[in-house]
């Protein structure tokens, strides 16, 4: 089923590429933006950091089940990891939020991107834990 | 791209762990072992080959990772008199994979702030 699904997924990724060939003179238009995106920076931020929160929250999920051995081994990556991806998603709201009323000043680009890069050193610290098992 | 990277990252940590498990686990998934072997050193080979073309890089990665889930769940089925740590550890790592890209391609198709809310720390 999963794989199913997966395939499902694959189908318009082997797509769209092909589909988008442009003429000889051309060039290659933007890919369209998903709806509530501003940019596709915006875009690529917010799918990023989508699947960074829903690793982290399967993990956090799949935590409950370990062996009491394994979540001392897990636990203080695993709250790192969180921890870093919901500074990340903080900052990223107020980004895609852009200037209101009550945000003003919302985090820049790089802001946001050093805070995702923060996350996914974090998420490979939690991943080398998972090895240690035995 | 980062989340890709951090994907593939735990499927290399997966592989490297079903190997590092390999004297524990029923004889007759060497064959499987011997996939993921090389699935693991695809996937890297793939991201390098592709680098700076992300579309290529995505594809190429989520095959991988489709072929990679079947394999866990043969290994999880064929290995139920296995270490309750090492099927613990199929099962955390196997849903970590989904769960990531899930929300990946869901997050494709539009904004939705409930896929930002906080994640409970474990206590």
């Amino acid at each position: 089923m999963k794989r199913a699904l997966l395939s499902l997924v694959l189908l318009p990724l082997l797509v769209l590429p092909l589909a988008g060939c442009p003429a000889a003179s051309s060039t290659t238009p933007p890919a369209a933006l998903a709806p509530g995106y501003s940019t596709a920076l915006d875009q690529q931020l917010g799918q990023t950091l989508a699947a960074l929160r829903a690793g982290d929250y399967a993990a956090t999920t799949s935590y409950l089940a370990l062996t009491p051995a394994q979540q001392a081994a897990e636990k203080s990556a695993l709250n790192n990891f969180t921890a870093a991806v919901n500074t990340a998603d903080a900052l990223y709201l107020a980004f895609h939020a852009g200037v209101t009323v009550a945000n003003p000043n919302p985090p820049s680009a790089d802001q946001v991107q050093a805070a995702v890069a923060t996350a996914t050193s974090a998420q490979t610290n939690f991943n080398a834990t998972l090895g240690v098992k035995q | 791209m980062l989340g890709i990277v951090g994907i593939i990252q735990l499927a290399l940590s997966l592989v490297g762990g079903i190997l590092q498990n390999k004297g524990v686990i029923t004889a007759n998934t060497d064959n499987l072992i011997t996939q993921l072997s090389g699935l693991g050193s695809g996937l890297l080979t793939s991201v390098l080959a592709n680098k700076g073309t992300a579309t290529a890089g995505i594809s190429d990665t989520m095959a991988a990772l489709g072929t990679l889930s079947g394999v866990i769940q043969t290994l999880k089925t064929n290995n139920t008199n296995a270490p309750a740590d090492f099927l613990a550890y199929l099962d955390e790592a196997d849903k970590s994979v989904n769960a990531s890209l899930g929300a990946y391609v869901q997050a494709g198709k539009g904004f939705d702030v409930t896929m930002f809310a906080p994640v409970p720390e474990v206590s």
